[in-house]
């Protein structure tokens, strides 16, 4: 099988594209292409059963708790093959695949770990209860309290943005469980199943029409104290292991992706004669965005080999999140000035550029805004003093 | 072909013009009216068209001679601006500038009753949305119908009435009638929700006048006022929906502060205002140019259509990330001014397209020997 070549990364890779073709034939692609909602949810469910019976589910975690161990080479060829097989992508297990383990090996219960990584290796979706209305950039300032009451906390309270909430089986949610102290001192991190009584979820709408977030209310909502993850109080700490897994082998995974779409696209524009194609200011500007995206990819992969106390780590990821979302905007607004008119006609078709500039607007807001990624730069990066 | 016009309102009387549609839209089209609208809650695009007829809005531009108000150029830029900056729906831009346009334009039948049918609501026009690039359309031997399709701006008339198309032809534009059988509107959907596309078929559709344009000076008028709309709409959208950000900025704390305290956020504030600034003095020298006549107005104007859309989808991008996680949702306001700045950014023909042929309009100027830069005094 394929993990029997690890040793081998050459073999690897081979094996690794010889099963995504037969399993997820490029033919096949319009299929999952085109899928929105919850049948995007099913695609990518199926996608994940079969990553997980060939071993390539969760491949990057520890043997014990249900990965084979492998390293950041091996991820970096899979995410590779599968971009380039044009597969059903993963973004739904973004939290399940990367937030949990991240937040759960090092700071978890063994029972937690006993119990949900195995449950997330085969197939869990979670979701994550982080923002609240009132506290988007200022997460610290999270209202959502938590009181303990024998062995449970009851909570009440309201998140908002929580993307995928609506399919999601767990929870990964921050709570106020001291008002008293400093605002990053008195919160909690706790796991809540998504069908504890209390629970309500209702869809947001997005600019363009969708929905994949959510408002998640909370009322008098009982959660185990044995769902706590780390102390009582200690939640900030810990929540910030959960935002580290935000970047990096994520952006890695949408940058190759992205690649092969812009190259497939200028093979398109080039096999129909798209009337871009003779526009100078338009030649131009593609090569410009091409370069740029190929300096990503190089970006990425330096980001992905440094060690963890690396002295830029606390800079590469915020340089690479604001690069690269801002760059897939630019991307999607020069397809629309390409295509013209047609552009504003909605358009059902995978990716059409109106609906994918409309989505990239959520990128350069989400996970850190970019404006808080530049004061990141500026303060831990350079070492400026803060405003 | 002179475009000129009889100024009849001094500064005072039109800043009482603007407040007084300001008025009306604040109060029958704000950003609530706009949501239900975009849900198909309500009928803004038929109370709107009403209201507008009945105020007149639909003549100010007109000659008094047509039954106007004679405002030409001035009156598309005021009113285009109110509309833009609520987000109006409707098919304004096209029925006020083929209106304007066949105000100007000679030879040919039927100009007082297009006109009459105009001001009095019971007509909507549509034009060609790519006006710059568009083909003609077959005509009969005899001249006397067309056929064939073509994408249009405007056309679903939002109160019952008439709706006549402009389309292009060897000698000119015909003016077609949208009967549903020999010429028919199907519409497109499109993001932009607050105003119609469609397209238009044509079969043996029966002209019902014909502007003749044998040096195409014709359509680049029509163009001009249509480039002059869009520019209007663009610069009055972009400054609404910055106004309508920075109240919000103001009003959103965050770190225990307004996040209109941010300096990083001031700036980006003020470079809106920098951007809208100048597209609203280069809106203004199109707009006088087109109401003296000048031989320059038609490079004027395409380069205001070209900044000033380009200027509202920055500011409209720039608003969306301003507000943060509500900028992205349906609920609130930006999404529906992107999508608008995105259509008047493809519309009338590419902004490249259009400052190529501004480049050869000042080409032609340097080689008649005029300079087309004096400002008026
Ligand atoms: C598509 C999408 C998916 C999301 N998914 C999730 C999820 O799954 N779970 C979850 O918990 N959250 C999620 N979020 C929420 C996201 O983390 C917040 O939207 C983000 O942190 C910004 O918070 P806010 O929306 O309250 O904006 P605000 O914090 O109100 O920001 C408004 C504006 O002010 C700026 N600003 C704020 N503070 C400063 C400052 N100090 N200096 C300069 N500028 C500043 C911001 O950059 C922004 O431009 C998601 C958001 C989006 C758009």
């Amino acid at each position: 099988m394929i993990l029997e070549h690890k040793d081998d990364l050459k073999a690897f890779r081979e094996a690794v594209r010889t099963w995504t073709r037969e399993t997820a034939p490029p033919e096949r692609a319009h299929e999952w292409q085109r899928a929105k909602g919850p049948e995007l949810v099913e695609v990518q469910k199926w996608w994940m059963d079969e990553r997980r019976k060939v071993g390539l589910a969760t491949p990057h975690w520890p043997v014990e708790y249900g990965g084979a161990g492998l390293g950041l080479e091996h991820q970096i060829i899979m995410e590779d093959e599968f971009a380039r097989g044009h597969s059903p992508g993963s973004e739904m297990f973004v939290i399940s695949l990367n937030h949990v383990p991240a937040t759960l090996i090092p700071h978890g219960t063994e029972a937690q770990k006993k119990t949900y990584l195995p449950a997330v290796a085969a197939g869990a979706l979670w979701c994550q209860g982080f923002s609240e209305p009132a506290a988007g950039s200022d997460l610290a300032g999270l209202k959502t309290r938590a009181v303990l009451d024998d062995d449970h906390y009851v909570v009440n309270g309201q998140k908002i943005w929580s993307t995928n909430s609506m399919y999601a089986s767990q929870c990964l949610l921050l709570v106020r469980t001291d008002p008293a102290v400093k605002k990053h001192q008195g919160i909690t991190y706790l796991i809540m199943d998504m069908d504890t009584p209390g629970v309500e979820v209702r869809p947001i709408r997005k600019s363009t029409g969708g929905s994949n977030f959510g408002e998640i209310f909370l009322t008098d909502v009982r959660i185990p104290v044995a769902n706590r993850i780390g102390e009582e109080n200690t939640g900030w700490m810990v929540s910030q292991s959960t935002l580290a897994s935000e970047r990096g082998v994520l952006s890695f995974n949408y940058a190759e992706r992205d690649m092969m779409f812009l190259v497939d696209y200028y093979a398109k524009a080039r096999h129909e004669r798209a009337a871009w194609l003779d526009d100078p200011e338009l030649q131009r500007e593609f090569m410009t965005l091409f370069g740029e995206l190929q300096s990503l990819r190089q970006q990425i992969r330096v980001l992905l080999r440094e060690p963890a106390d690396a002295p830029t780590w606390s800079m590469l990821p915020s340089l690479i999140k604001v690069a690269k979302t801002t760059l897939n905007n630019r991307i999607h607004s020069f397809r629309i000035r390409a295509a013209g008119l047609s552009s504003q006609f909605i358009d059902p078709a995978w990716r059409a550029p109106m609906y994918e500039y409309l989505e990239s607007f959520g990128m350069t807001i989400s996970g850190g805004s970019n404006e808080i990624m530049r004061n990141l730069i500026a303060e831990r990066g350079l070492g400026m003093p803060r405003g | 072909m002179s475009a000129g016009s009889e100024m009849v309102l001094d500064e005072a009387e039109l800043a009482t013009l603007r407040e007084s549609i300001a008025d009306v839209l604040t109060s029958e089209c704000d950003s609530r009216a706009v949501h239900a609208w975009l849900d198909r809650e309500n009928d803004l695009g038929s109370s709107l068209w009403r209201q507008a007829t009945d105020l007149g809005w639909l003549g100010l531009s007109l000659p008094e001679a047509d039954g106007g108000l004679g405002l030409g150029a001035r009156g598309l830029q005021l009113l285009n601006a109110e509309l833009g900056a609520h987000a109006a729906p409707g098919g304004f831009i096209p029925t006020l500038c083929v209106a304007q346009w066949l105000s100007h334009v000679s030879g040919f039948d039927q100009r007082e009753a297009l006109l009459g049918a105009v001001v009095s609501g019971e007509a909507a026009f549509a034009v060609p949305a790519l006006l710059e690039e568009a083909k003609p359309l077959a005509q009969s031997a005899d001249g006397g119908t067309v056929s064939g399709s073509l994408e249009v701006l405007g056309g679903v008339p939002e109160a019952a009435g008439t709706t006549y198309v402009v389309v292009p032809v060897a000698s000119g534009w015909a003016i077609v009638h949208v009967d549903g059988v020999a010429a028919r509107l199907d519409p497109i959907e499109a993001w932009d929700l607050t105003r119609n596309l469609s397209r238009l078929e044509c079969s043996n559709a029966p002209v019902v006048a014909l502007i003749p344009d044998g040096d195409g000076k014709a359509g680049a008028l029509l163009g001009s006022y249509v480039a002059l709309a869009l520019a209007a709409d663009s610069v009055g959208a972009a400054k609404g929906i910055a106004l309508r950000t920075i109240e919000y900025m103001k009003e959103r704390f965050q770190f225990d502060r307004p996040i209109a305290s941010f300096q990083a956020l001031r700036h980006r504030a003020a470079d809106l205002f920098i951007k809208i600034a100048t597209q609203e003095s280069l809106l203004e020298q199109a707009v006088q140019c087109l109401d003296n006549g000048s031989p320059d107005a038609d490079m004027w104007a395409r380069l205001a259509k070209a900044g000033a859309s380009e200027a509202f989808v920055f500011v409209a991008a720039d608003c969306i990330q301003l507000h943060g996680g509500v900028g992205h949702t349906w609920e609130y306001d930006p999404h529906i001014y992107i999508k608008r700045a995105r259509l008047n950014e493809a519309l009338l023909g590419s902004n490249r397209a259009l400052r190529e042929a501004a480049m050869g309009l000042l080409n032609q100027a340097l080689d008649e020997g005029r300079t087309t830069t004096e400002l008026n005094a």
